[in-house]
């Protein structure tokens, strides 16, 4: 994951993002199954871990992965009207 | 004016209120008869078509004007008024209960008086409206205001609206007394039953994505959309 282009990664948070939201409604309406409990560790684990690599070196995603530590990144990277999110 | 099969045409003077029920000549070519259902085209308020309400018995069973003031509520004209047991034996299978004559003006209620839901409606079904007739409505009309009483408009599948029991406008037939029997197999009445989902197999992350769900069981093949 480390090693993946920008929109591979993109990809991967993409649709690791859409199964872990589908999960989250399975678990709506079966909060004890311990598959879906398992499934939904799993694929937010790998979320985060994915969202995290790609803040880290292209920049945030959204503003709660801004780092305010030096300066303001969040207007760093392109708009999505500048082809942002190609 | 007398019923007819084919062009379903209809008289107020021919349709007589019986015990809260209304009732119709029979029709002059079939003599089938209770074509007030074909003119309605409503469904009952019992929660669908058919049944057998409060005060269904026609006045020839009983006396005449045996209802309490001998006014049905909502009728402005007694029982005695008009021929009583004008049709021998006369039960119908499926007539409506009491007080369930079509609303509009002359009928004794005023059209839309029920807004919302009203019993025996389906989920996504829509009240009846009075106003214009049409076969042309787009999502989010206003039918109590601009729709008669005694249209009814359905929602298909494939997010398109119908336009169904329209006083006869395009009915061509005795059989053809409820205008859900029109809609045949697309729309039979049914109840649902639903399993409760069990977990399965799932799809990677971006077959699912893909595919619109993540669970393999429920990728169906929606008509309408993908075939």
């Amino acid at each position: 994951m480390e090693n993946m282009c920008k929109e591979d990664l993109m990809e991967l948070i993409q649709s690791t993002n859409f199964t872990v939201i589908e999960l989250g409604l399975y678990l709506d309406t079966h909060p004890n199954c311990p598959c879906g409990l398992s499934a939904y560790e799993d694929h937010s684990r790998t979320l985060k871990r994915a969202v995290d690599i790609y803040e880290r070196k292209f920049g945030p995603l959204t503003i709660y992965g801004v780092d305010s530590d030096t300066d303001w990144t969040w207007v760093e990277t392109p708009w999505p009207w500048q082809k942002g999110c190609d | 004016m007398e019923t007819n099969c084919d062009n379903t045409q209809f008289d107020e003077s021919e349709v007589v209120e019986a015990s809260g029920e209304l009732q119709a000549e029979s029709c002059s070519s079939c003599g089938n008869g209770w074509s007030d259902d074909i003119r309605s085209g409503m469904w009952n308020d019992n929660g669908g078509r058919g049944g057998r309400g409060r005060g269904m018995r026609p006045c020839g069973d009983r006396p005449c004007g045996s209802r309490p003031g001998g006014v049905r509520p909502g009728s402005d004209r007694p029982c005695d008024d008009r021929p009583c047991g004008n049709r021998p034996g006369g039960v119908r299978p499926g007539s409506r209960p009491g007080g369930m004559r079509p609303c509009g003006p002359g009928n004794g209620r005023p059209c839309g008086g029920r807004p919302g839901m009203r019993p025996g409606m389906r989920p996504g079904m829509r009240p009846y409206g009075n106003g214009p007739r049409s076969t042309e409505l787009g999502d989010g009309a206003d039918l109590h205001s601009e729709w008669n009483c005694k249209s009814r408009v359905i929602n298909t599948s494939d997010g398109r609206s119908m336009v169904m029991g329209c006083e006869g406008q395009t009915m061509s037939g005795c059989h053809m007394n409820d205008p859900m029997e029109r809609l045949g197999d697309a729309f039979p009445p049914v109840m649902a039953f639903v399993p409760w989902q069990q977990w399965g197999d799932l799809y990677e992350p971006d077959c699912g994505l893909k595919q619109g769900t993540i669970f393999k069981d429920l990728n169906y093949i929606f008509c309408g959309t993908r075939c």
